[in-house]
């Protein structure tokens, strides 16, 4: 899995994923989130275009990241969401908390 | 009936990377299914993946948590109404208790629950030291 961030103002950042989101790369993922909510990011959207598969652990890690930008009054969106992220986002029901974009430009609006 | 159109079968380790292995068969599956006239659609793939992803990962981080080195075998068969995985692994017991006799499986952590949801029949037996499991997809498509 790869990781790229770019930033979009103050505190809205957009973090670009590639590969699989599964039990290899769940908690890289979840610590990289963590760790921008602590230098201030409070608003992300994730990329989600480039990954192929994401499994339980995967979805973990992203309602972590989510908990972590709530926590700080901020947000967490998804967007370009491939179909199998968006089945298991229907499965799990978490398609209500976590509804999928489908441009990043949808994604940040409203987010500042 | 049974009649399988294609079938592919793959062995992965039972630890983290041999996830790329599991991958690479279930591609290696979805492009046999396309060139043989059978593909599946977009719907198909994505509850296959999910619920084969789901199986494997339980395999790796649970049953065979402490057989790192062991390996899992993966059938992947495609017949006119559906699609069919098997797994069978060499770890611990699913369920805690008694071995159960296939057919749904009771008390499920969420990522098997999601595997449930994906398919239309998931099953679990214990032979005398594997695991074995069963998916099955009636698929949308022909």
């Amino acid at each position: 899995m790869e990781l790229g961030f770019e930033a979009h103002g103050d505190v809205i950042g957009v973090v670009m994923v590639r590969g699989r989101l599964d039990l290899m790369s769940a908690v890289a993922l979840k610590t990289r989130l963590e760790a921008l909510v602590a230098e201030g990011w409070s608003r992300l959207v994730l990329d989600l275009d480039g990954v192929q598969f994401i499994d339980s652990s995967g979805l973990g890690a992203v309602i972590a990241g989510l908990r972590a930008t709530r926590i700080v009054g901020g947000d967490c969106r998804i967007a370009r969401a491939g179909a199998q992220v968006r089945h298991i986002l229907a499965v799990s029901t978490l398609d209500r908390v976590l509804t999928p974009y489908g441009t990043i430009e949808e994604a940040l609006v409203g987010l500042a | 009936m049974h009649e399988t159109l294609l079938d592919v079968s793959a062995t992965f380790p039972a630890r983290p990377e041999g996830l790329d292995r599991l991958h690479a068969a279930l591609e290696r599956f979805f492009r046999e299914a396309d060139h043989a006239g059978a593909g599946l659609c977009a719907q198909d793939r994505a509850a296959l993946v999910t619920a084969v992803g789901e199986i494997a990962a339980n395999i790796i981080a649970h049953a065979c948590r402490d057989l790192p080195d062991a390996d899992v075998r993966l059938a992947l068969a495609r017949r006119p109404d559906c699609v069919e995985a098997r797994f069978e692994d060499p770890g611990v017991p699913c369920l805690t208790h008694a071995p159960a006799p296939p057919g749904p499986v009771p008390h499920l952590g969420i990522g098997l629950h999601l595997a449930q949801c994906s398919v239309d029949a998931l099953e679990y037996a214990r032979g005398a030291h594997t695991n074995h499991w069963r998916l099955v997809r009636r698929t949308r498509s022909p």
